[in-house]
């Protein structure tokens, strides 16, 4: 995908994608992140905690964020600038996670777009929001 | 609408005693170049005025600040 100039953003614009969360996956940022926390990593352990089970990482989520950022909204033009980030609640290895952005404001001194993100698990558990702010930085504008 | 010593208070989490002619980039912690374009994009924000690149690196003080702006406001 293209991405878009600061002039083609409008408020409203949005972009989704889904992305299943696998033990690769999962395994992949344990090794990126060296967090080798016994709640994400034993399954032992984990059993005796209130979840029961491994829970996925907070920060892969974030990663799923940028994805969004570079490759679908504004996709490619821009660098992020800020992120607020709340993690609601848990995810899990074999959930399949939907990434939502939506403009909700552009400023045009600074080329500021803000854009709401939000994470759902399983189709309508909300596991992750807050707004982040990128910067176009194509130079003809 | 919001002031600007309101806003700028805000964005950089200061007191708006502290915002005088003499506050400046220079003499200010808070005031580093990601507060100056969250300043600059909160005005937009607030008041709807808009500042150009080259107001945007040439703002250095309140002063400056504050006369860029009430030019552009009564401009408007």
């Amino acid at each position: 995908m293209k991405g878009k100039e600061f002039s083609e953003i409008n408020v409203g614009d949005g972009a989704s994608f889904t992305v299943k969360i696998d033990e690769k996956l999962h395994n992949a940022f344990s090794n990126v992140s060296g967090d080798k926390s016994p709640i994400h990593c034993n399954e032992k352990f984990s059993s005796k905690t209130k979840f029961e089970k491994r829970i996925g990482y907070a920060f892969l989520l974030t990663s799923f964020v940028s994805r969004l950022y570079g490759e679908y909204l504004p996709g490619g033009t821009s660098v992020c600038i800020k992120q607020d980030a709340k993690f609601v609640k848990p995810y899990f290895i074999g959930d399949e996670l939907k990434v939502i952005g939506k403009v909700i404001g552009k400023m045009e001194s600074t080329k500021f777009v803000e854009i709401k993100t939000e994470i759902y698990r399983n189709k309508n558990e909300l596991i992750f929001r807050g707004n982040g702010i990128v910067q176009v930085i194509l130079k003809n504008e | 609408m919001e002031s600007l010593k309101a806003i700028m208070a805000s964005v950089l989490g200061i007191k708006q005693e502290k915002l005088n002619d003499n506050f400046s980039r220079d003499n200010s912690e808070e005031w580093d170049s990601f507060n100056h374009l969250m300043l600059m994009s909160e005005i937009e924000k607030k008041t709807g005025i808009k500042f150009t690149i080259k107001e945007i690196e040439s703002i250095k003080s309140f002063k400056n600040l504050k006369d860029t702006f009430e030019k552009k406001a009564k401009a408007k």
